[in-house]
């Protein structure tokens, strides 16, 4: 094994023992612990094995082999903000028609007391 | 007929008294004051007059789903026609027969209070620029004294208008794109007594009410709605 290799080996494992405990802990929902899971499989076999980048970019004809785990990684981490943001718009929106909710509710219980007292 | 006025506010102390007494004289009407989380006394004043509904906003909100929040109530609780107003004193209560007889005369879903002689030249240079772009064609779109119909209050009470982040513009925009009427009648303000705008409070501010308001007017302006969908489907 190459010294590179057992840095990015060692990269990968940590990220992989990470996602692994977070998900044993709960601290992530079930849903996103499937990503985050396979995500730290693809980071790990690619951190053990970083030639697999070489005969990926051979293929697709890209010169330079180590751009591809980063375009890779930044375009996942752009799809990731990107739903990030619509999840936290959606939660938004739930969360302030709530407010208006509760202010709506909190009206009708305080005018239902009013009405019981006058009685 | 069940009809209401709506007046949102947030620490208003030193006007919303004024305010809700100048409207008191219209019987016909129920008076609902939103109190948009306000940090004053606002919420114990309002509380003080026995007729006033109050609706409690926990946190702040914002000018606009504040509004909402009085629309919601309406819509569900089954009001034919809600009358919005601004508890900064700027609106005469006048204005509201003003609205409700233009609004039987001419039948629209909306009617808005228009005062443009208010407001600076780059204000009114402004507005000329998101007309153009929204193909609204109102010649006050910030203007917080509207009335809506049912029609209007079942669009405003939507989740996707919930969205919105001012009163002006964007809901319009979502009016026209509902296929809803809209009108609008000369009426007298009041300058702001306080002076400073909500929402131009810092030139950082009004960049992002410029470009937020430009890019919903580009965004928005050719887009179809679900009841315009409807009743192309019913014809």
């Amino acid at each position: 094994m190459q010294n590179y290799q057992i840095f990015s080996a060692g990269i990968a494992i940590i990220f992989f023992v990470t996602a692994f405990i977070l998900v044993r802990r709960d601290n992530i929902l079930p849903g996103s612990a499937i990503r985050w899971t396979l995500l730290s499989v693809l980071i790990l076999i690619l951190g053990v094995f970083p030639q697999l980048s070489d005969i990926a970019a051979k293929l697709l004809g890209i010169s330079y082999p180590p751009i591809l785990p980063v375009l890779f990684a930044c375009i996942i981490l752009l799809l990731k903000a990107l739903l990030n943001d619509i999840e936290r718009t959606k939660d938004r929106a739930k969360i302030e028609r709530l407010v208006q909710r509760v202010a709506m509710l909190e009206q009708k219980i305080d005018s239902a007391t009013k009405y019981s007292n006058k009685v | 007929m069940k009809q209401a006025i709506v007046i949102p506010a947030f620490n208003e102390e030193k006007t919303i008294c004024k305010v809700i007494e100048s409207v008191r004289p219209f019987s016909d009407f129920d008076i609902i004051v939103v109190d948009d989380g306000s940090a004053d006394s606002t919420s114990s004043l309002v509380k003080q007059f026995e007729h006033v509904i109050l609706l409690p906003l926990a946190t702040n909100l914002g000018a606009w789903k504040a509004m909402q929040t009085g629309i919601r109530f309406c819509y569900e609780n089954d009001y034919q026609r809600v009358i919005t107003f601004d508890a900064d004193g700027q609106h005469l209560p006048d204005s509201i027969l003003a609205l409700t007889s233009f609004q039987k005369a001419s039948n629209s879903d909306v009617v808005i209070g228009s005062c443009t002689q208010r407001g600076s030249v780059a204000r009114h240079i402004a507005w000329r620029l998101f007309r153009k772009l929204s193909g609204v064609k109102i010649m006050d779109i910030t203007s917080g004294l509207r009335l809506y119909n049912r029609a209007a209050m079942s669009v405003l009470s939507t989740r996707e208008a919930t969205l919105l982040e001012y009163q002006d513009v964007g809901v319009l925009l979502m009016l026209k794109n509902f296929g809803l009427s809209f009108d609008e009648v000369k009426v007298e303000m009041e300058p702001r007594q306080d002076g400073i705008s909500r929402i131009f409070h810092s030139w950082w501010a009004v960049a992002y009410y410029m470009t937020h308001t430009s890019l919903l007017c580009i965004s928005k302006a050719r887009k179809n709605s679900e009841l315009q969908c409807q009743s192309s489907l019913n014809r």
